[in-house]
């Protein structure tokens, strides 16, 4: 051994400044006999060419007579093995059968790994439902991209089968496949280890684990480590608390969470408590409301000339708004999360007092305060003088408590589909207003506002792609019924028919390809193919719903 | 009929695949065809036109008139695709004119081909049965005066490339190894690009192997000494080729560049007819080379055959080989002491799924078999492996391979290689097919439980 360390010593540092070892001395006599046949000849050869010829030799040597390592007790390579998995197993049971992929799908699933297509989560999804698992072969390109894609990572798990978890557990890079699973099996004395002990990941899903069995626990785990814990997990840990959120977390938030350093996590605490019916956060708001905005009755002159006037336009709501605003912000509205400056230059400082108190009461409170419909709220608002600071601080309103009917009116004012104007109002957040319908509530809107502007032709000189139909459309949930989705198919045909030229783009379309029924193959199948108009986009677009088509009939295929 | 698989092995590149399985759904084509030799379509694509494209089907080869210079393209993957998937789809029977000259042409271009051999070959034996027993006059003489001329002007180039990679090494050594890591690595590219000017491809490829060596991690230093001794051994034994058993000198040349002509060599050799397990495929990549080796395994005898096929840039590899299937094959060796680069000279149509390996029971059987090949051949620089009953461990860092009497060879750093097998094998025991070189285990195929899995280097097995 020694030879070879000499004789790479003298090659790292070059013959030019390290002389040859003075013998080549082996334990093997064989190999001496021919190495010092070498060294005599060094005088004719060259230093370099004996030490690269004795490096040959020596190598040759080790090649040839290598013996295999032989596994004994103190050896430290382990045996493992995962006994009668059954995915793999030969198994010719109906159910072992439903749980194999078919060729198809296996090829299928190997090009959207290789790709990270964006059908993956479509794919992963369909074969949980039908209780296929990721075959064995594939099983380590699937972990090492979740790895890479945290977005993936919980579809990628809950097809792992039992050969995957086995797997993941034996590699420590993969146990964020094992995270959930096995928090949700877990007690609350072992969900209070990992708390205390495991990593960011353990101890977030421990407590998700706690808020789930026993939301006091949760809240217990929380304040004992609250304190010391840096601000980034603070806000994750608001976070968990949303769900099965009550009454018990109200003293905790409102001391902690409201007088906390960071503005992130008072902003999620003041959210937190706005969300607590009863809360004394929720109760300060009320009587905000009460003290700065009044309904009375509308003082009314029922003279001829002002009858002649209104003649032919929407009668005025009975009622009007006194708007009473404090000249400023106190220190428990600021602790509250109130500011006294306006972020808007088109709003003032008052009119954004109002929009703030507005935008903390939740929507059917302010109806149950004001005794009027959502039509006539919206009315009286609409009329108004403080109107753009009422109609926005309903916008937050809605966003914050996620209140669809009271969102899905504003934006039937936006989008132009009620009596009402809209003209001179900021309304910024139309598409996440739109967000926050579900997805019947969305398909609904969407109908009626394509039904009734012409498809997807904008209203000003019928040239261009309403791009406001087509960003709600893009931003829609996924799994639409057939029924919408055949209205958006015959929006896009209109179109295309109507100007003989498409302007779409993948960005709005290949969005709806994931989207749609696929119920409507058919329909695309026999009415597109004939299509004379060649759209790059649209083309993709088929593709794509075609890739879906072929993954579902994979997926239902059994195993051959 | 091509499978899927196969069809997607002919892509150049991942994304012309994508691109390929994209385009295979009969709305895209205006009109498909296909008959036993030909399958054709017409697929619109942005220009006015449609593209015309067409597939020989008996000898694999595509014509398509898009402007892609991928080969094969999209479209032409396309029609294979469909045509594997949906052939109901090809209807049309009427095979267009655009794909008869195509046809026509290559069936021209084919009995010329044919036509030349055929008459250098009745030349030669013509010119043998009017001079017999006396050497050959006019053109032949001319021809072998010339080849012979050619061959020793070869020699003296390679000789004369030889002597400056031995100059070249030499310095290498008298600088010292240390500090490549840092260094340029243009210095060992020149040097091989020498090499390649002097007609000794195969030595400048090993030198550009050395040069990737300083970056492979710990342990490089080592690893690139062996690599230059081997050089250094091989130096030595072209300077007293002449001296060396012909078997040997034929690896000699191999290891060098000589490069046989194929169609003289199917003549010449007499073939190896046998059942022929094709247990193991990899492709490399050198430089715009691609490089693919076929292992093949008598189903019989302790006989290897390595194939090798060559494809440059876009061009496709051969996909005639299946690995997982056995097939009834005979094989003509290149002369060499360790038999183990061969041909194909014909093969039956019939494949069957491999269910078994012709295997060793055991790794000291195994080393045994490769310090016999050495013996022979001392120029070997990776060899195959088959084992029987061995199954993956883990350790700290690495893999190994087990056989039952606990005797172990490790697998080569690779970081995904070991947890390959790990999924396929669940830890119990497998039929292993490997490169070795000497030191480490690059794992190349398993049959588990009876099915087949191809692994490959990316992270991922493949199941035949």
């Amino acid at each position: 051994m020694w030879l070879k360390k000499d004789l790479l010593a003298t090659a790292l540092l070059g013959t030019g400044q390290q002389e040859l070892p003075p013998v080549y001395k082996s334990a093997s006599e064989s190999l001496e006999s021919a190495m010092s046949q070498i060294q005599e000849q060094v005088a004719d050869a060259g230093k370099e060419t004996s030490l690269l010829k004795a490096v040959a030799l020596l190598h040759l040597f080790e090649k040839s007579g290598r013996k295999a390592q032989v596994l004994d007790e103190d050896f430290p390579f382990q045996k493992e093995t995962a006994q009668n998995l059954p995915e793999e197993s030969d198994d010719e049971s109906v159910q072992n059968q439903m749980r194999q992929l078919s060729h198809e799908a296996k090829t299928q699933l190997r090009h959207l790994l290789e790709t990270n297509s964006q059908l993956l989560p479509e794919w992963l999804s369909l074969a949980h439902k039908k209780g296929k698992t990721i075959p064995a072969e594939l099983l380590v390109s699937a972990f090492e991209l979740a790895a890479r894609n945290n977005g993936i990572r919980k579809a990628i798990a809950s097809c792992a089968g039992e050969r995957g978890q086995w797997l993941a557990l034996l590699n420590e890079d993969w146990h964020f496949l094992l995270i959930g699973p096995r928090q949700a099996e877990a007690n609350a004395e072992e969900l209070k280890k990992l708390w205390d002990f495991g990593s960011r990941q353990e101890r977030l899903a421990a407590l998700k684990a706690a808020r789930e069995q026993e939301p006091s626990l949760a809240l217990e785990m929380i304040k004992s480590s609250w304190k010391s814990d840096p601000p980034e997990e603070r806000l994750a840990y608001l976070s968990i608390l949303n769900s099965a959120l009550s009454q018990a977390d109200e003293s905790f938030l409102e001391s902690a969470g409201l007088d906390d350093k960071r503005k992130e996590i008072r902003r999620q605490s003041q959210d937190l408590l706005a969300n607590i019916a009863g809360s004394r956060f929720c109760l300060r708001n009320k009587e905000r409301l009460a003290n700065a905005v009044k309904l009375k009755a509308r003082e009314t002159n029922s003279g001829f000339l002002e009858k002649l006037a209104s003649f032919g336009k929407k009668k005025a709501s009975k009622y009007e708004l006194e708007v009473n605003l404090p000249a400023d912000c106190d220190k428990q509205m600021i602790r509250d999360g109130f500011s006294a400056k306006s972020p808007d230059a088109r709003m003032g400082d008052k009119a954004w007092l109002l929009c703030q108190i507005l935008g903390l009461c939740r929507p059917s409170e302010l109806l149950a305060y004001f005794q009027l419909s959502e039509e006539e709220l919206l009315q009286v608002f609409l009329e108004s003088e403080w109107r753009n600071a009422l109609i926005a601080g309903l916008e937050h309103a809605c966003l914050k408590f996620e209140a669809s009917k009271q969102a899905e009116l504003i934006l039937l004012l936006y989008f132009g589909l009620l009596d009402f104007s809209a003209e001179g109002l900021h309304l910024k957040a139309a598409y996440e207003l739109f967000d926050c319908l579900d997805k019947k509530e969305q398909e609904s809107f969407l109908t009626k506002y394509l039904e009734r502007n012409n498809y997807l032709l904008s209203k000003q000189g019928q040239e261009y792609v309403d791009s406001r139909a087509l960003e709600l459309l893009r931003r829609m949930r996924g799994d639409w019924s057939k029924e919408f989705s055949q209205v958006v198919l015959r929006a896009i045909r209109t179109h295309m028919v109507q100007k003989n030229n498409s302007i779409f783009s993948d960005y709005y379309l290949s969005p709806l390809a994931l989207k749609m029924n696929l119920e409507v193959w058919a329909a695309v199948e026999a009415s597109w193919k004939s299509s004379a108009v060649y759209d790059k986009s649209l083309d993709k677009m088929i593709a794509t719903l075609n890739q879906r088509k072929e993954i579902k009939e994979a997926l239902d295929c059994q195993h051959q | 009929m091509l499978t899927d698989d196969q069809v997607l092995a002919l892509a150049p590149d991942s994304s012309s695949a994508k691109a390929g399985q994209e385009l295979a759904s009969p709305h895209k084509w205006q009109e498909l065809g296909a008959n036993e030799k030909l399958a054709w379509g017409l697929c619109q694509g942005s220009g006015k036109n449609p593209y015309q494209c067409c597939v020989d089907l008996g000898q694999t080869a595509f014509k398509c008139s898009c402007p892609s210079r991928k080969f094969p393209c999209k479209h032409s993957l396309a029609l294979l695709l469909l045509l594997s998937r949906q052939s109901a789809a090809l209807n049309s029977k009427e095979v267009p004119a655009w794909a008869s000259t195509w046809m026509a042409s290559r069936k021209e271009r084919a009995d010329k081909k044919a036509l030349k051999t055929e008459s250098e070959q009745r030349s030669g034996d013509e010119t043998e049965q009017l001079n017999p027993g006396r050497e050959s006059s006019g053109a032949a003489d001319q021809g072998k005066a010339k080849k012979a001329k050619t061959a020793s002007a070869r020699r003296e180039k390679v000789e004369a490339g030889l002597e400056e990679l031995e100059l070249w090494l030499k310095d290498r050594i008298r600088q010292g190894l240390a500090g490549l890591e840092s260094s340029s690595y243009q210095s060992w590219e020149n040097a091989a690009a020498r090499l390649t000017d002097a007609q000794a491809p195969g030595l400048a490829r090993m030198l550009r192997q050395c040069a990737g060596i300083p970056n492979t991690g710990d342990g490089w230093q080592e690893r690139l000494l062996s690599k230059l001794g081997l050089l250094q051994l091989i130096l030595e034994a072209y300077k007293r080729i002449e001296t060396l058993p012909e078997a040997l000198k034929a690896d000699l040349r191999q290891i060098v560049g000589f490069n046989l002509n194929q169609e003289e060599l199917l003549q010449s050799a007499s073939p190896v007819k046998d059942t022929w397990q094709v247990v193991a495929q990899r492709v490399s990549l050198e430089e715009r080379l691609k490089v693919q080796r076929s292992w093949l395994r008598s189903a019989s005898q302790n006989k290897w055959a390595l194939i090798l096929n060559f494809a440059h840039g876009m061009q496709p590899l051969d996909i005639s080989l299946s690995p997982g299937t056995s097939l009834e094959a005979e094989l003509v060796y290149y002369p060499g002491t360790s038999a183990l680069r061969a041909l194909v000279k014909s093969k039956s149509q019939v494949t069957q799924p491999l269910s078994k390996f012709n295997a060793f029971a055991s790794i000291e059987e195994f080393l045994d078999d490769y310090a016999n090949a050495l013996a022979l051949n001392p120029f070997i620089e990776t060899y195959p492996v088959l084992l029987e009953g061995v199954c993956c461990r883990r350790g700290k860092n690495n893999f190994v391979i087990a056989d039952k009497n606990n005797s172990y060879l490790p697998l080569a750093k690779s970081r995904l290689s070991g947890w390959q097998l790990m999924a396929v094998s669940a830890g119990c025991q497998i039929e292993f097919c490997a490169e070795w070189n000497g030191e480490h285990l690059l794992p190349l195929s398993a049959l588990v439980n009876g099915k087949f899995y191809r692994l490959d280097q990316k992270g991922e097995a493949d199941v035949a």
